[in-house]
């Protein structure tokens, strides 16, 4: 199916494209027109977002494994353990909360690192490897809490950290936007992006190109535990107590955003703003959903269909494309 | 050869399988037009042209995998076949295929690859009758006269071996009925000695009384096993020969439709690209070691299969190796680039030892290597070609914090325009460039970087006859352009025309460090054969000497 050498693209790649923001604009239309009282308001708009501002951070440190070919399924885990050291080091340790953000953003960090060297140097697989380390932060977890709640003690700072706006903007939004901005000039605009998707590519073929494959395998895992701890700290923010239980259910959520950003924008591609799109769009569905009177249960079901139907479509598109 | 089956001419015999008229279009683009052919019981029939001629468009027509246009008509034996017909019906038929991708599971034995086509037989209660397996997979494998352990698994076996089961393993699943035999590129991953050994293999299929449709890019193979030949371009068939009798030339003519500059492959080293640097290159490049500097001194140098290596390598030299699969060769330029490390020895660049740990450690002292194993360590098939082009160099663009579109793409551009990579369309896929094209991408990739030292690793592997004679250029370019060239290579005759000196390496050993100038393609056969150049006996017991030294 050779298509002719120039350079512009076929529709149906165009199509594969476009077809994530499209759905978001018919969401965002039919829930306006259907609820023009709540839906389109700013206030729903802020709610909306901050609720996926922690999800749409959580999934951007994901995508770092998942472009070197990695997967990271101690993400979650580790998001909860930034929340339980913030509000369990100030609450409990009674540690100044610059100094508690900080250890649990190192603690974070390290994770993803020790993640990187199990995989980069005793070369165990990344699936097991981090399965491994999910368990192990659970149960680190539960140790330290000893599975109570931290509701006392959390410091006014830490809930406006996830609770104060910028400019009328909720703060956890500002964040989303400015780490993805962050991650896209890396991935987008320098050699190391480069060199990421090339290890994704053909890990051998990346080695014998010159690419520091080991070294930038391992900063990947790094950069997903920073991310996860920086979205556990928001998230303890926002929530103002430290649930032992709030990390684990946010891995599917935020696998599923990153598979659905890989059919947008750049198809095929694990990719920034697709991944931001795919976070806004299932939460506009689901929101959307429930102000017109949904059941309960219709939220999973939705963000599972979408997950589904989008990749399918991606790929049947991509299929004819190419 | 467009005539109508029904007055098939009397004395030839009846072909087993007749093709006539077939016609292939995708989406409006025509593939193959008013293709016919016929492939004889007991011959072998190559079925040759470039890549992009419509060889593989033919054969998975005629393997049911595409329908072919109305019209067309597919006899066996004189009766027609029902078109269309799917992948099952042809198996059915007697058309048999082979492909590359020999479609064997590496991780399970022999026999367990015989039955897992065929159904495992059972014995009483529905257990497997192993030793019934084991037995039948001996028999079916004695029919090519080859005795392959049946318990070894497929992937510790020698390619040829893999290719002999891959070929008695379809023979096995049509029973007697087998009509046609294609192959497609069986010798395109082994070295000479090993395609011995296949040849052998094919030449007991055809005395069963089989067609078999060979395709091959190897023209001296061609030469040496093909009865008939059928040449494709742009989709038509341009001739049916006859090819004993025939000459390397005449069939490079056929292919292309005309002749290259300097005449056949062999002579490719007389010819570069841009026709700047002509034959008189290399006797212009001067022999006084004085006004050339030494690039490159490697002394000792062990491996897992080097056992003490030294050769030099100076600016302007092509350097060729030959060898073996097996005798170190690729394991040398492995070394050398910082991808494996050494166990003992020294390897010095412009006089200064380096110790390259990694690849990258290499790329930064001016270290090219074009693997061996193009898609899957050359380059990036999911990647565009921008991509791939640019990997190594990516940093050159790096300008206020970002990488310079504009400056990557005129780059680009002008890769791809010097190198004459087709199609010109930098953001397609690597994967879906023809071998050849995708060789040229991952040598543009390279040059890019002004290497000092280039290493070739078997650069013409599965490329077709154009685009060989272009590769070769390149070879001779690069070292025109001051670097120093390794070629590593098992097209001994492009070799000696190239090769301004061959290191022959035999068992981890250098065994020949000679001029290109005193070699002819007979001494270098028998050094990498058995080590030395005089005359190790007739050519029968050269042979058996040969296997011997490859099991």
């Amino acid at each position: 199916m050779r298509l002719p050498g120039g350079r512009r693209e076929p529709l149906a790649l165009f199509m594969a494209r476009v077809a994530l923001p499209l759905l978001l604009l018919v969401l965002l239309v039919v829930f306006s027109l259907l609820r023009p009282a709540t839906f389109f308001t700013l206030d729903n708009l802020g709610t909306v977002l901050t609720l996926q501002a922690v999800l749409g951070v959580l999934a951007l440190g994901l995508l770092l494994p998942l472009i070197v070919g990695e997967l990271d399924l101690s993400v979650a885990a580790n998001l909860g353990l930034g929340v339980i050291l913030v509000t369990g080091l100030t609450s409990q340790q009674r540690l100044p909360l610059v100094a508690a953000v900080v250890v649990a953003a190192v603690v974070c960090t390290l994770v993803g690192v020790v993640n990187g060297l199990l995989v980069t140097k005793v070369g165990i697989n990344s699936f097991i490897v981090t399965i491994g380390m999910s368990t192990v932060i659970g149960g680190l977890i539960s140790a330290y809490t000893q599975g109570n709640v931290f509701y006392d003690g959390i410091p006014p700072a830490l809930v406006t950290i996830g609770q104060g706006r910028l400019l009328g903007v909720p703060l956890p939004v500002v964040y989303a936007v400015v780490l993805a901005l962050a991650v896209w000039y890396v991935l987008s605009h320098t050699p190391v992006g480069r060199y990421l998707y090339a290890i994704g590519g053909s890990r051998e073929a990346a080695r014998l190109s010159g690419v520091p494959v080991r070294g930038l395998t391992l900063a990947a895992f790094a950069g997903a535990g920073l991310l996860a701890g920086v979205a556990g700290i928001v998230q303890a923010g926002i929530l103002g107590s430290g649930n032992p239980t709030v990390g684990p259910p946010l891995l599917l959520p935020a696998y599923a955003a990153a598979f659905l950003g890989a059919t947008a924008i750049q198809p095929g591609v694990f990719n920034v703003w697709g991944t931001i799109i795919a976070v806004v769009t299932i939460q506009v569905g689901t929101t959307g959903l429930a102000l017109v009177g949904a059941p309960f249960w219709i939220e999973p079901v939705f963000t599972g269909l979408a997950l589904i139907v989008a990749v399918a479509t991606a790929r049947y598109l991509r299929g004819e494309a190419l | 050869m467009t005539g109508d089956p029904a007055a098939h001419p009397a004395g030839e015999p009846r072909p087993a399988v007749a093709v006539r008229r077939l016609s292939k279009t995708f989406l409006g683009q025509r593939a193959l037009r008013q293709v016919s052919f016929d492939v004889r019981p007991g011959e072998v029939h190559a079925l040759l042209g470039e890549n992009g001629s419509g060889k593989s468009t033919l054969i998975k027509c005629l393997a049911g995998y595409h329908e072919p246009d109305e019209g067309a008509i597919v006899e066996i034996d004189g009766r027609p076949m029902p078109l269309p017909y799917g992948p099952a019906e042809a198996t059915a038929a007697g058309l048999l295929f082979v492909h590359q991708d020999l479609g064997l599971i590496p991780t399970l034995t022999v026999a367990e690859n015989f039955a897992i086509n065929r159904g495992f037989d059972t014995a009483p209660v529905g257990r497997i009758d192993w030793p019934g397996i084991r037995r039948r997979a001996r028999a079916e494998l004695a029919v090519l006269g080859h005795d392959v352990p049946v318990d070894r698994r497929v992937g510790r076996l020698p390619v040829a071996e893999q290719t002999i089961v891959a070929i008695a393993r379809a023979l096995a699943g049509a029973g007697r009925g087998a009509r046609m035999l294609v192959l497609d590129e069986p010798t395109a991953a082994l070295p000479d000695a090993e395609t011995e050994r296949l040849l052998a293999a094919v030449r007991q299929v055809v005395a069963n009384g089989v067609g078999v449709v060979y395709v091959s890019h190897k023209l001296h193979e061609i030469l040496e096993i093909a009865d008939r030949a059928t040449v494709l371009r742009d989709g038509r068939v341009v001739a049916t020969v006859d090819v004993p009798g025939m000459s390397e030339r005449e069939l490079v003519r056929l292919i292309v439709g005309h002749d290259l500059p300097g005449g056949t492959a062999a002579s490719a080293g007389s010819r570069t690209k841009g026709g700047t640097r002509g034959a008189a290159s290399r006797t212009s490049r001067p022999a006084d070691t004085r006004t050339w500097d030494e690039l490159l001194s490697v002394s000792g140098l062990r491996g897992h299969r080097l056992r003490g290596v030294s050769f030099s390598v100076r600016r302007g030299e092509v350097v060729g190796i030959a060898g073996m699969l097996g005798s170190g060769r690729s394991e040398l330029a492995r070394l050398l680039f910082g991808a494996q490390r050494p166990v003992g020895g020294d390897i010095r660049l412009r006089g200064k030892p380096v110790r390259h740990r990694t690849p990258r450690d290499a790329v930064r002292d001016g270290v090219a290597l074009i693997p061996e194993d193009r898609r899957r360590e050359g380059g990036f098939l999911q990647m565009p070609v921008s991509r791939n082009l640019t990997l190594p160099a990516v940093r050159r663009f790096w300008r206020k914090g970002r990488i310079a579109g504009q400056a990557e793409r005129s780059c680009v551009d002008g890769l791809m325009a010097e190198f004459r990579v087709s199609p010109a369309a930098p953001e397609r896929r690597f994967g879906v460039l023809s071998g050849g094209n995708q060789q040229k991408v991952v040598i543009a990739k390279w040059f890019n970087t002004r290497p000092d030292l280039v290493i070739f690793d078997e650069p013409v592997q599965g490329v077709d006859v154009g685009a060989k004679e272009e590769i070769f250029g390149l070879v001779s370019e690069a070292a025109g352009r001051g670097a120093g060239v390794l070629l590593i290579s098992s097209e001994l005759d492009e070799m000696l025309g190239l090769c301004d000196r061959v290191l022959v390496l035999r068992d981890g050993e250098l065994v020949a460090d000679l001029p290109g100038a005193d070699l002819d393609r007979t001494t270098l056969t028998r050094l990498v054969y058995f080590g030395t150049g005089q005359s190790a006996g007739t050519s029968d017991s050269a042979s058996t000497t040969a296997e011997r030294a490859l099991s």
